[in-house]
């Protein structure tokens, strides 16, 4: 985790404003792509994808993060990212802006609440409130897919 | 030059020049471990990276390399002023093979024999001899091949775009029922060239089994000197072609039997004089095409396999109860070595006890679509046989549904396909808390799908779907869907890593429509299941030791009212023809298949409007077609010598002889050579 400013895209889970540092993101679209359950994955685990000529892993974040399924009418976000040259689709409720954010003070981190702080790589400072920037080694390997498998 | 190569002699550059200094130093200080440990980590980089470049030279000059190396990390050698000029002596080698890859992208000619030899000789020998400074010149070979040297990255990307290419062809042919006339025919000529390029590229993948038994021949060697036996080893059919990645897959696999064989199989030379043996141990491994797979038999004239030692074995180890044993005759308890946990050895040797087993080795090869088999005889010897698909990247499948979503299995493992209908000559028995079927006299044993993937089971068996049979002969189990949709063609693509751990997915691929869907592994549903195919009973126990002919898989059809049967293995896919698409060229009646004409073979004149054609197929290829009326059961059967013309003999089936067809007959008489 850098301690400098960093660029960030923004989205939000439940609420929480967070974001994904700009070089990891390989796409951005609206809505769900067409999905296939699979069976005996982790429960975050929302199905497969065909995306960019790829199969892509779809994970809801707000599963992930023990949150209850997205009730309003608003189309969910997904935000295409690469893993050990695999295709992960990450669910998250809207998508934000693209912006330059500075680390958020130490005194301050603890206002995120621990939940979300012990997920993330970082916390820094936005308008009128605190971005939480996601830690995808965290999410993978809360996928059982940390360790080179064999 | 492509990319991994020149990243490779980069890095390769730079590992050679720590190299230097480290061997400079080994010399000095020959006990020092860690330098010792360090010098071989570098030499074990460089060949690992060979391998996956396809490096022979290089790879073979850095093996013996390492080879020494381990015996001088284990203790086993010394390290010499000698030794150590020789091991200078092959770091120039490599850097002299590394120096022409950089100029040239390609490995340079040269012998490395001499230099080869006086490592193996280091190797063996305490000291090494002296004078070894002094080798000859490597020699020039000639170069007489005809043929165009393409890297394996630039092969790996001709294949991804054409299973892309053979995706979208799908799924042009799904729309392709509302483009007008002009429009489908240039689809029809899409479609042909699409699988003709697609043949020809799985061709150019194939590469001789040699690569995967070059090693055997100094692994023998040098288990031979470590268990203190004498070993021969035969290899025959070096030159059987199967595609590059499978063979990369079945290395493993094929070592670890041969390994096997030799510490296991084998007895020691004493053991065989007394039992009137040969002192030198022979292991055979033979390799052959039949029926678009590749067959591979490790035969040993050792010890055998022996049911009571290995049942008392699986008793120990928990594997199998009293009972179960009980009831299992001697192949089934033969089967049971394939079990995770099992390992006949009275001691765990260092040449096979590397917690690596049996069931590794018979769950690689499941993973590919291929089977074991085992077969022994106390004291006279072992014989594993490997089938092997000959391709894995795009393979036939059956679509199949549960619970709403298509999953995929391939076609070279499914046996049959049975529909469930109420009152049905299919019914599903009930035994205890299990679910058999009733196949022609046989029970056989069920998995739900449904259940076997977690989905909650809606009453799914006594819904009326469909049962897949998969597994050989006694292992055959059904798996009970909710419908069975299409066949197709498709890409295998890696499972992602996620689901890895999940045994009951062997990969995943996209369909014609674009839909994502998994391919299903055949051993991981059973094991999901419940059925331990090593366990699966039978009810007739086999009848004692006959000398006739082994029973043979066939497949049995109707034309024209009458019955046949044609050797399984000689019939390479079940195809739909329509009759009035069929021309006649020079003669010959032909259609047209997969981008090419194939000449037809009839038994009873020839039929109008839609009929069937076996594809018949000699050396794994397709050559006619047979018109048929209806494939009616495939089935294994002994073939009793029968005389006739173009018939090889006939089977006894339900009381019933019926003639079995000899295919190259059928093929000879369809290009003319009896028409």
């Amino acid at each position: 985790m850098t301690e400098t400013a960093a660029k960030f895209l923004t989205f939000r889970i439940s609420g929480q404003l967070c974001g994904l540092e700009i070089p990891a993101v390989q796409e951005v679209g609206r809505g769900l792509p067409r999905l296939t359950p699979t069976p005996l994955a982790p429960p975050e685990v929302l199905g497969l994808a065909y995306m960019q000529n790829r199969i892509a892993a779809v994970i809801s974040l707000r599963r992930h993060f023990g949150f209850p399924p997205l009730m309003t009418s608003g189309k969910p976000c997904y935000i295409l990212v690469e893993n050990k040259a695999e295709l992960y689709a990450l669910i998250v409720d809207s998508v934000g802006e693209v912006g330059n954010f500075s680390p958020a003070p130490d005194a301050m981190t603890a206002r995120l609440g621990t939940g979300w702080r012990g997920a993330m790589a970082g916390v820094y400072l936005a308008k009128s409130e605190l971005l939480g920037a996601l830690d995808l080694q965290r999410i993978f390997a809360g996928l059982g897919i940390a360790k080179e498998h064999a | 030059m492509d990319e991994s190569l020149q990243e490779f002699v980069v890095e390769t550059r730079e590992s050679l020049g720590a190299l230097d200094l480290e061997l400079l130093r080994l010399e000095k200080n020959p006990k020092d471990k860690e330098l010792i440990n360090r010098v071989f980590r570098l030499v074990h980089t460089v060949k690992g990276n060979c391998g996956f470049l396809n490096l022979p030279r290089l790879e073979n000059v850095t093996h013996h390399t390492e080879t020494i190396l381990g015996r001088y990390r284990s203790g086993a050698l010394e390290v010499t002023p000698d030794s150590a000029s020789l091991l200078l002596q092959s770091l120039d080698r490599i850097k002299a093979i590394v120096a022409g890859l950089a100029e040239t992208g390609q490995e340079p000619k040269g012998d490395d024999k001499p230099l080869l030899a006086l490592l193996d000789l280091a190797t063996l020998t305490a000291t090494p001899a002296s004078g070894i400074a002094v080798l000859p010149p490597p020699a020039p070979v000639e170069d007489i091949a005809a043929s165009v040297r393409l890297s394996l990255a630039t092969l790996e990307n001709i294949l991804s775009s054409v299973s892309e290419l053979v995706l979208t062809r799908n799924q042009i042919l799904q729309g392709a029922g509302t483009a007008t006339l002009e429009l489908k025919a240039h689809i029809a000529r899409l479609n042909r060239a699409v699988s003709g390029l697609q043949e020809d590229v799985m061709r150019a993948r194939l590469q001789p089994l040699q690569a995967a038994f070059a090693k055997l021949p100094r692994m023998v060697r040098d288990l031979a000197a470590d268990l203190g036996k004498k070993i021969k080893l035969e290899l025959e059919g070096e030159d059987t072609e199967i595609d590059r990645q499978v063979l990369d897959l079945i290395r493993d696999p094929l070592t670890h039997l041969v390994r096997n064989a030799a510490d296991h199989g084998l007895e020691k030379p004493a053991a065989r004089i007394a039992a009137g043996k040969h002192a030198e141990g022979r292991i055979c491994v033979r390799a052959h095409h039949e029926g678009g797979q590749v067959v591979i038999i490790i035969e040993d004239d050792g010890q055998g396999l022996d049911p009571a030692a290995i049942g008392r074995k699986a008793l120990e180890k928990g594997i199998v109860t009293l009972d179960a044993l009980r009831g299992m005759n001697e192949r089934q308890v033969r089967q049971l070595i394939f079990t995770a946990g099992f390992s006949t050895a009275q001691a765990v040797t260092a040449v096979s006890g590397r917690g690596v087993g049996l069931d590794v080795v018979r769950a690689n090869i499941e993973k590919i679509g291929g089977t074991v088999d085992i077969s022994s005889e106390v004291g006279k010897g072992t014989q594993f046989t490997l089938r092997i698909p000959l391709t894995v990247a795009i393979v036939p499948a059956l679509i199949l549904s549960v619970g709403g979503t298509p999953y995929a299995i391939a076609q070279s493992q499914v046996r049959e396909v049975l529909r469930l209908r109420r009152n049905g000559p299919q019914r599903i028995e009930d035994v205890g808390d299990e679910k058999f079927l009733r196949l022609r006299g046989t029970l056989i044993p069920l998995v739900s799908l449904q259940s076997a993937l977690g989905l909650d089971a809606t009453d799914a068996d006594t819904r009326q779907g469909c049962v897949i049979i998969l597994g050989e002969g006694r292992q055959a189990y059904g798996v009970i869907v909710d419908g069975v949709h299409s066949t197709e063609e498709i890409v295998v693509r890696p499972v992602l890593s996620l689901l890895s751990q999940q045994r009951l997915y062997s990969g995943c691929s996209v369909l014609g429509d674009g839909c994502v869907v998994l391919i299903l592994d055949p051993a991981g549903i059973a094991a999901a299941g419940g059925i331990d195919l090593a366990r699966v009973t039978e009810e007739k126990p086999q009848a004692p030791v006959d000398t006739g002919p082994p029973p043979q898989p066939l497949l049995l059809f109707r034309e024209s009212g009458h019955n046949y049967a044609l050797p399984l293995r000689q019939v390479w896919r079940l195809e739909k023809i329509d009759m009035s698409t069929v021309s006649e060229v020079g003669g010959l009646i032909v259609t047209e298949y997969r981008g090419r004409l194939l000449p037809l073979c009839f038994l009873h004149g020839r039929p109008a409007g839609r009929a069937k054609m076996l594809v018949l197929q000699e050396d794994a290829v397709p050559r006619a077609g047979l018109v048929i009326e209806e494939v009616t059961d495939i089935l294994s059967a002994r073939i009793d010598d029968g005389a006739g013309e173009g018939i090889l003999g006939t089977a006894v089936i339900n009381t019933r002889a019926i003639p079995v067809l000899d295919a190259s007959v059928c093929i000879q008489q369809a290009r003319g050579k009896n028409a």
